[in-house]
């Protein structure tokens, strides 16, 4: 059943995430190169914020800061007053994507097309590690319960398992590569519930010769013991 | 999600298993269906405020946000 609606901006949304301790909603457009800040309380669009090839968005809830991935860096909103910053990484940032640990105030973020996780302590604006990953990171995502890091690595075909507590020594792997068939799985996202210990990846099927698009599957992966539980072919429209 | 023939909101489990609930935003006509103007595509953004378990997806055809049950 649709409540209500509320009007937003023209343009196709690409990633959308909420802060629920100020009700608001943030949602980028990659394409259109803006963000929009939604009011969930009053039903308004209160801002919107150019942003070159916005990513995707990821909040601090005990700052109330918010963090998206863009081409020019990491772009910092305060979620109290919508004042924006950028933090300059140093790497053209295209399709990267943007964590944050709100228990150590650390953000985590991939470039595709480097393969490093770079990790920022946004207090001093320090890059305060560079982790070696697989080939072409994309997704990442934080489990604040054991201070781990997941990331998607899109040609290396795995997950990188970073422990935060052993210095941000990589200490497990997922592979998504089997020989012999006519695909490739390349993780693209991930996405991890901390009360159920589940992690979602989300895969595209490629064809092993030429490359040819074939589908989505979404992977749900028990992280106490790494093993796959379910996967899910996605319709071609789901994103 | 596309579902034939309308606009859809699929809620599944936490294993992706079981089919939970649907949420149908807008229903194709029969004409629309039989001349194959069926919707093509339905890609939209979701946010679920935990807070207040409301979910919010939107609707790039229309340039809304709905806000619907969680």
């Amino acid at each position: 059943m649709v409540y209500r609606s509320i009007q937003i901006e023209k343009g196709v949304p690409g990633y959308a995430t909420i802060n629920p301790n100020t009700n608001t909603a943030y949602i980028s457009y990659t394409s259109s190169n803006f963000i929009v800040v939604v009011n969930l309380e009053k039903g308004t669009m209160d801002n919107k914020i150019q942003l070159t090839c916005p990513g995707n968005i990821s909040i601090n809830r005990v700052t109330d800061k918010v963090y998206m991935s863009s081409a020019y860096g990491i772009c910092e909103i305060d979620g109290v007053n919508d004042q924006y910053e950028m933090i300059n990484i140093g790497l053209s940032h295209s399709d990267g994507n943007v964590d944050v640990n709100s228990l150590t105030n650390l953000v985590y973020t991939t470039c595709f097309g480097h393969d490093i996780l770079t990790v920022i302590d946004v207090a001093t604006r320090a890059i305060v590690d560079k982790i070696p990953v697989g080939k072409n990171p994309k997704g990442v995502a934080v489990d604040t319960s054991s201070n781990s890091i997941y990331v998607a690595n899109y040609d290396t075909q795995s997950v990188s398992i970073i422990d935060c507590y052993q210095s941000n020594k990589l200490v497990d792997t997922i592979h998504f590569k089997s020989a012999g068939e006519d695909w490739t799985r390349r993780p693209s996202f991930v996405l991890v519930n901390e009360l159920s210990k589940l992690l979602y990846v989300k895969t595209h099927y490629l064809s092993a010769i030429g490359g040819a698009w074939q589908r989505e599957v979404l992977y749900v992966i028990d992280m106490n013991t790494k093993e796959e539980i379910k996967s899910r072919t996605l319709p071609s429209n789901l994103r | 999600m596309m579902r034939r023939g309308e606009r859809s909101i699929l809620k599944f489990d936490a294993l992706a298993n079981e089919l939970l609930d649907i949420t149908t935003l807008e229903q194709s006509s029969i004409m629309r269906r039989i001349f194959g103007f069926d919707f093509k595509y339905f890609a939209e953004v979701i946010a679920v405020n935990t807070s207040t378990n409301k979910v919010y997806v939107s609707d790039s055809k229309n340039n809304l946000l709905y806000e619907i049950d969680g």
